[in-house]
């Protein structure tokens, strides 16, 4: 070519030389599209994990299942027993006395303290609570006032 | 494109997102490619100046407001990124922009993605003697054969201030073919 006439409009149009290397935009597709999908939130992403993986995995499931098994009838059984209605429950309330014994009946030494505190009744002072109760002669009666 | 609107919908929602996504690269990827190549001279750079860019328009697909066409939007963005990069490049090297690209051309006669002439080597040698702006027009006009409409888009610029641009260039590569 004669560079003295050099004319870039008219002339035959120079390219420019740039290669690239082989099946490059098909690589480069698939780099991109592994890039986007490894950026996708993680909900997408399932992981799969082999149930047959190891041992321990068929021990637990059966252990779950056995426990499974055990669970829903005995849960049926006392939601069935449980299906007391509100007016059942306050007539049988009113019927029979509650006294203050059978209640503290139930109390663990746990609930004991949390009344304490929520009272705010100190140890010291319920010692003399208690030494107070046991000369009264009538403990029960008090108790049931 | 179809319907673009619609296009950018499917690039958004995740059902549809990575079938639009493998389409928008296979549309792309090499016109960007060109582009940054043609910016960055040498395979390897561009090849990473080119993920960056779609890492870029996959982030940023839920902000594209539809102002400009996707296509100049994707071109801003890759233009971006090349200037980007050779302006950490010549920092990192502690070196003005035009050494890099000077450096890079020389590099351009052993490269093996290189299989240009001795007037394909010229023509690089001549734009590299541009200012920056103007090679990028003359790049996008002549190599790329881009319209000037899309050209305007992209770069901002009116298409008469890149006309003007785009002659003169032609005009003082001429003059330094002719005397080197």
């Amino acid at each position: 070519m004669n560079m003295k006439n050099f004319d870039l409009e008219n002339n035959d149009k120079i390219t420019t030389g740039f290669k690239t290397p082989e099946n490059y935009f098909e690589q480069f597709e698939a780099k991109m599209m592994r890039q986007i999908e490894a950026e996708q939130p993680a909900e997408k992403e399932v992981k799969v994990v082999s149930l047959f993986y190891r041992k321990q995995v068929w021990m637990s499931s059966i252990a779950a299942l056995l426990l499974l098994a055990i669970a829903i009838p005995v849960y049926f059984n006392m939601a069935s027993e449980s299906n007391l209605d509100a007016t059942t429950i306050e007539s049988y309330l009113a019927q029979q006395s509650v006294g203050t014994t059978e209640l503290t009946k139930h109390l663990t030494d746990e609930d004991v303290i949390a009344l304490e505190t929520s009272l705010g009744v100190s140890t010291s002072e319920s010692d003399e609570i208690e030494a107070y109760l046991s000369e009264t002669e009538n403990l029960d009666y008090i108790l049931n006032e | 494109m179809q319907d673009e609107k619609a296009f950018v919908l499917e690039l958004i929602h995740p059902k549809t997102q990575n079938e639009a996504f493998r389409k928008l690269l296979q549309l792309y990827q090499k016109p960007l490619y060109n582009h940054i190549r043609g910016m960055v001279l040498n395979h390897d750079d561009a090849d990473d100046v080119l993920q960056n860019t779609f890492v870029k328009v996959f982030a940023n697909l839920k902000n594209f407001k539809g102002d400009s066409k996707l296509f100049s939007w994707m071109y801003r963005i890759a233009t971006n990124e090349a200037i980007t990069f050779m302006q950490q490049r010549s920092k990192k090297q502690g070196i003005s922009n035009e050494e890099v690209q000077q450096k890079e051309l020389n590099k351009l006669e052993s490269d093996v993605f290189f299989d240009g002439n001795e007037i394909q080597l010229k023509l690089q040698k001549a734009i590299a003697t541009l200012p920056e702006k103007q090679q990028l027009v003359f790049k996008m006009k002549y190599f790329e054969e881009l319209k000037y409409e899309e050209m305007s888009e992209i770069l901002t610029t009116s298409v008469g201030a890149l006309k003007a641009s785009y002659h003169i260039a032609v005009k003082k590569i001429e003059e330094y073919l002719h005397t080197n």
